[in-house]
């Protein structure tokens, strides 16, 4: 049932939590039935935030006393010089926004951040997502009109260099050597900044390039309902499968796919089915990759051997260079990563929490 | 009323239209005088312009169909109504010397020598047929301003490619003609005309039926200036969108649309 697994979601993200630190874990993995967490890694802020993000839109009665705007408060208190990234500024500002709680010292960076000559042009297609999803949070829910004229120009940025307009997918930097390799993780962002932005400022443009940018990249689901990790945005095809997340499966792809759901298109809860399915054990594998109880998530399907992310780039200009298709792997050259991360529950929470009780969510969850 | 067009790249603008409406224009009574000024009009200027807006391929479609190279029997049919002379084809340049009307050649349209020859000329109405930026030195010149044609429904719909977004949002075509001002696209609107579409017409196709329209509402314009019954609405600049260039992926799609006749508003 989506509600037990939301209830179930919570406590393990809890479980992920250093009340000491005021930080969630980077890497959680499960010993024995019990969690042991890693806190080395720097990006745990940026997985703090996106924990906090998702425990904001649950129910405070299934939150076990965790109070989410004074853990909010305190983590900010604790890590201020840690949140220094444009993106994971831009995240704390949705995150503060949707939860009304007090913005104006992160509204102000980020506004800052906005206004300084070409900054934006410079940042990564995550980051600059993150910070138009911030401010269009923050002039929706607060009525700013800063915000909204900086979300304005941000979006603009976005679509003018960003975006290649001959295949709908977004570069991963306007310019550098891995601009055209953008991962689905930046397709999600962009296309859930690029929907509510359009949405919040009726621009029927936007809405239309990431209507029909959705269409595109459902168009390449794989045939188990998974989402490649990487593609190249010039060209418009998958240049590698590998690995294949939990997380884009789970809850990244529903960051778009449920609001185009909500606007009406069609193909969105297929797809949502699909993805859900392939973590279910419809994978190529036929590994279930999230668990109720205790619950868990295994983070990705990935090839085995050393140097992962140096051969995926790798390959990824080889198949360029040659103009080959990717092609998923033979099955005894894959294995499960059982790592979890705690970001991975902060969006399962943030994209299901909100609709766990509605009729039809478990259809599309497919956990009846 | 002596009435100035503004066209560009006077080497090809071979399109019927233009020169229908400068031959109707001329056969009004109250239409005293009629010049034709270009702007972009050498080779170079020309290449500068065609590089910024088209790709190579682009460009030379653009080049074919400024021949008039429509060729659906649709528009043949619509020619045929243009009269004997205007059978011939040719550029709008030929067509201004055959009726005697002054022709003016600048490399832009903000030259000096440009806004001299206007400044000198007054001409009371302008008439945007370029498809090009008319800067605000010109289009304040003519007394009662320059008017141009949008291929989509203004504010609705601002922007390029508008032919394509419309098919694309599934909206009924219509051409609205606009006093040019600062905004882009934000001029008062002063007509909105429908245009007709047929099953397999093709987006060629409908742009060729957009510009016959375009050139009809510049007469219905004028005689409605003549007769002191022209109505401007201001458009608000927070309605609408402004859309952009299509890409390949999109401009597939409204092709397939039109192919599968998938389009809401045919005629027929």
């Amino acid at each position: 049932m989506p509600t037990k697994s939301i209830d179930n979601c919570v406590g393990a993200l809890l479980d992920m939590y250093s009340s000491d630190k005021k930080l969630f874990s980077f890497s959680s993995v499960l010993r024995s039935g019990k969690i042991v967490n890693d806190f080395t890694n720097p990006s745990t802020v940026r997985y703090t935030i996106n924990s906090l993000l998702g425990l904001s839109q649950v129910p405070s009665h299934w939150l076990r006393g965790f109070d989410v705007e004074k853990e909010t408060a305190a983590f900010m208190a604790q890590n201020s010089t840690s949140i220094v990234n444009a993106g994971d500024q831009g995240l704390l500002l949705h995150l503060l926004s949707v939860s009304a709680m007090e913005s104006d010292s992160i509204r102000r960076a980020v506004l800052q951040r906005v206004r300084a000559d070409g900054e934006i042009g410079r940042l990564t297609l995550q980051e600059v997502c993150w910070i138009l999803s911030g401010l269009s949070s923050s002039a929706d829910l607060t009525g700013d009109e800063e915000s909204l004229e900086a979300a304005r120009q941000v979006a603009e940025t976005i679509e003018q260099s960003f975006l290649n307009r001959d295949t709908l997918l977004p570069f991963h930097q306007a310019s550098g050597l891995r601009r055209r390799f953008v991962s689905f993780g930046g397709i999600s962002y962009f296309l859930m900044a690029l929907t509510s932005y359009s949405s919040l400022a009726g621009n029927e443009y936007l809405a239309t390039v990431a209507r029909e940018a959705t269409r595109r990249v459902i168009d390449l689901q794989g045939p188990d309902g998974e989402w490649a990790w990487f593609y190249d945005a010039d060209r418009g095809v998958i240049v590698d499968w590998y690995e294949v997340y939990s997380v884009h499966q789970l809850s990244m792809a529903q960051l778009f796919l449920l609001p185009q759901h909500n606007l009406g298109l069609d193909e969105a809860a297929p797809a949502i089915s699909r993805g859900t399915s392939w973590a279910l054990g419809h994978n190529q594998l036929d590994e279930r990759m999230i668990y109720d109880e205790p619950f868990f998530t295994h983070r990705s399907i990935r090839r085995k051997g050393p140097a992962t992310r140096a051969r995926r780039l790798a390959g990824a200009w080889i198949r360029t260079g040659t103009r080959l298709g990717a092609r998923p792997a033979p099955k005894w050259s894959l294995e499960v990563n059982p790592e979890c991360r705690s970001y991975e529950l902060g969006w399962f929470l943030y994209a299901w929490a909100p609709i766990a009780e509605l009729p039809g969510t478990e259809d599309l969850l497919r956990l009846k | 009323m002596r009435i100035v067009i503004f066209s560009a790249f006077p080497l090809l603008d071979r399109h019927p239209y233009k020169r229908r409406l400068l031959a109707s224009l001329l056969d009004q009574e109250y239409v005293e005088e009629v010049a034709v000024v270009y702007g972009y009009s050498s080779l170079l200027e020309s290449a500068r312009v065609a590089k910024r807006l088209y790709t190579i391929t682009e460009g030379i479609r653009r080049l074919k169909s400024s021949g008039g190279g429509d060729s659906s029997e649709r528009m043949n049919d619509a020619r045929a109504s243009m009269g004997p002379e205007l059978l011939e084809e040719g550029s709008l340049s030929s067509q201004a010397s055959k009726l005697q009307t002054e022709v003016k050649r600048f490399d832009r349209f903000g030259d000096a020598a440009c806004l001299k020859f206007l400044a000198e000329w007054q001409p009371d109405v302008g008439i945007n047929l370029s498809g090009l930026y008319i800067p605000e030195a010109v289009y304040s010149l003519p007394e009662k301003g320059v008017f141009g044609g949008h291929f989509a429904e203004l504010p609705r719909i601002r922007g390029a490619d508008t032919v394509r977004w419309t098919v694309m949002l599934d909206q009924p075509m219509i051409v609205s003609h606009q006093v040019l001002s600062k905004g882009y696209d934000l001029g008062d609107v002063v007509l909105r005309s429908r245009v007709t579409v047929n099953r397999g017409d093709t987006i060629g196709d409908i742009r060729a039926k957009c510009r016959e329209v375009h050139a009809d509402g510049c007469l219905e314009i004028v005689d409605s200036i003549q007769s002191g019954q022209l109505v401007a609405t201001p458009q608000s600049k927070l309605e609408g969108s402004h859309f952009r260039k299509m890409g390949k992926h999109l401009e597939g799609a409204v092709d397939r649309i039109l192919k599968l006749e998938r389009y809401s508003h045919y005629a027929d």
